[in-house]
């Protein structure tokens, strides 16, 4: 089966097949379910496929830690995927797409596809991806850095941060004292520890040579939203840095002045 | 497990590992920033060495105490299935004691546990304090030693990690090859999942002759999974390899690690456009015989590796 010989509608429209279809997929992911908004624009061709149940919606979920791998599929462009928390650790992948559920013929309209298609119609074998989403993690990336647990040994209203050192992940634990350890999902929580990760950033790995991807993609952000980096000592201003990959949100609409 | 153990433990067990060990990579060994990391770590390798030699009390102690545990405090560890493992049955457990202790631990051990290196640390001490690695006065055998070569307080230290539960420089892969016990669990739980893929082709204890046939072939497979980039995570693909590998294993006697990468690369092909979940068993099939070349089929000698092996150290990973 030629992986190269049919078209494929990619959400990040890295290929050419499709002139003006799009596959808009919305993913909201929650600890242990996600619900997936299957969106095609333009495809009529795909979308009478859909109608006649010979193409499904269907999601991949993929955990690389625990060797956790499902695909769920639906007829339904709302689709809820589930999992255990015992079944995962550190990130889950959530990878949409619509999926040949049988083998069918692609009938395509004139100009639906790319000129370099010469034809119109193909023969596609069940499991074929029509459209394929890109792959999304399921926790943010603050939730990715951070692991949060009880120090009964520490003092009322403390809280304190150590690199983990024991994945070749980026990892910070966050242990908070008992008596604000049940506030330890509060986003205001979160974010003061998130600023107090990244005021240990460098500390956590050797050289940017090993640079763990965490800190790549966090570091990708800060260049984007031209905010220094912890390369440069003196500009580099953590607080400014971890609000602005997850912000506090206020807790209490602002007054209208009206 | 009592999760407020494990939790406990998950938040220094990682600055304890890297406490312990001198990495060669951060620095070099005869600068005078390795020379001081040295005479930080030896001390405490030597702590480490000393507390297993005094024997399961003081070993239990020690760990303990640098994972913030309570000395009377109950872990809960699922328990072995014989009364005290000998040496080799520790360092290279037979097919039929993987097969016992998966039985016996499979609904008492979750993947997320069975992922983690802190978690089987703790079941080893909670197995040593019951003296059920051996009897008194030979842990060095089982946790510090191979054989009867007596290796510097580096290589011990890193031998009782990687047993343990897995060192952190061997990455993702350590806790599931290092740790022979993790390592039970991990093979019976896959082979009983290829089984229930591969729709009557492979039985659960074929798939898990095939994985145990091997250990760098072992690897390669669990390897390729954990690389989110090689989509041979479905267990339809992992039983269209093994059943393959089955074949190999009956009619030459052995499998090789290139067999099992060369399968992995035709189904990370595949399913680049396909959804392994969907197509026909047919295409993983050819995808997973037509990658592999002739010259591969020729069988390997010897099925057992050593422990220190270079395969997936970090530095070499592929």
């Amino acid at each position: 089966m030629s992986h190269a010989s049919l078209p494929i509608l990619l959400e990040d429209r890295s290929r050419f097949d499709w002139m003006r279809a799009k596959y808009e997929p919305v993913v909201r992911a929650g600890p242990t379910s996600a619900i997936v908004t299957h969106c095609l624009r333009a495809a009529p061709s795909l979308e009478s496929l859909l109608k006649d149940g010979s193409a499904k919606w269907a999601t991949e979920l993929r955990c690389p830690k625990t060797l956790f791998c499902r695909v769920d599929e639906t007829s339904e462009s709302d689709q809820r995927v589930e999992w255990a928390p015992e079944d995962v650790d550190g990130d889950l992948f959530v990878i949409p797409g619509l999926v040949a559920a049988s083998d069918l013929t692609l009938q395509t309209d004139v100009g639906e596809l790319s000129p370099v298609w010469p034809n119109d119609s193909f023969s596609v074998r069940r499991g074929w991806w029509l459209a394929r989403g890109l792959a999304r993690r399921t926790r943010t990336l603050g939730q990715s850095l951070l692991k949060f647990h009880e120090d009964r040994k520490l003092p009322n209203g403390q809280m304190r941060i150590q690199p983990d050192s024991s994945t070749e992940n980026l990892r910070f634990h966050v242990q908070l004292a008992r008596d604000i350890w049940p506030e330890h999902t509060n986003r205001h929580v979160q974010v003061a520890a998130l600023i107090g990760a990244l005021a240990r950033l460098k500390d956590a790995f050797a050289s940017e040579e090993d640079e763990p991807a965490v800190a790549h993609e966090i570091r990708r952000r800060l260049e984007a939203a031209g905010i220094p980096t912890w390369d440069d000592t003196d500009a580099y201003d953590p607080a400014r840095a971890a609000t602005a990959i997850e912000p506090f949100r206020p807790s209490v609409k602002p007054e209208s002045n009206g | 497990m009592i999760e407020s153990v494990l939790d406990k433990a998950e938040a220094v067990f990682g600055a304890w590992q890297r406490g312990l060990v001198f990495e060669s990579k951060r620095y070099r060994k005869h600068s005078d920033k390795g020379q001081a990391v040295q005479e930080k770590v030896r001390p405490r390798q030597n702590e480490l060495i000393c507390a297993v030699r005094d024997g399961p009390a003081a070993l239990g102690q020690y760990l303990r105490q640098h994972l913030g545990l309570d000395c009377d405090e109950d872990i809960g560890a699922p328990a072995l299935t014989r009364p005290a493992l000998t040496v080799n049955e520790y360092l290279d457990p037979p097919i039929e004691l993987e097969a016992e202790l998966g039985r016996a631990w499979m609904d008492k051990v979750s993947l997320r546990r069975a992922s983690q290196p802190v978690f089987w640390l703790l079941c080893h001490i909670d197995w040593i304090e019951r003296k059920r690695l051996g009897a008194a006065g030979d842990l060095g055998q089982f946790l510090l030693l191979k054989g009867t070569s007596e290796p510097d307080s580096e290589t011990k230290t890193r031998n009782f990690l990687r047993r343990t539960g897995g060192i952190f420089l061997r990455g993702k892969i350590s806790v599931f090859s290092d740790c022979t016990m993790a390592r039970a669990w991990w093979r019976f739980h896959l082979s009983r999942q290829i089984a229930a893929a591969s729709g009557g082709r492979v039985s659960r204890e074929t798939a898990h002759r095939v994985l145990h046939a091997n250990r760098p072939a072992w690897e390669t497979f669990v390897l390729d999974s954990l690389r989110r980039i090689v989509a041979v995570s479905h267990p339809r693909a992992r039983a269209a390899i093994v059943h393959q590998l089955a074949r190999i294993l009956e009619s030459h006697g052995g499998i090789k690690k290139q067999q099992v990468r060369h399968m992995g690369i035709g189904l990370a092909r595949l399913g680049l456009r396909n959804s392994l979940g969907h197509v026909d068993r047919s295409a993983l099939t050819d995808a997973a015989s037509g990658a592999m070349q002739s010259d591969d089929t020729r069988p390997t000698s010897g099925t057992r590796s050593t422990e220190n092996h270079d395969d997936y150290d970090e530095t070499n990973r592929v």
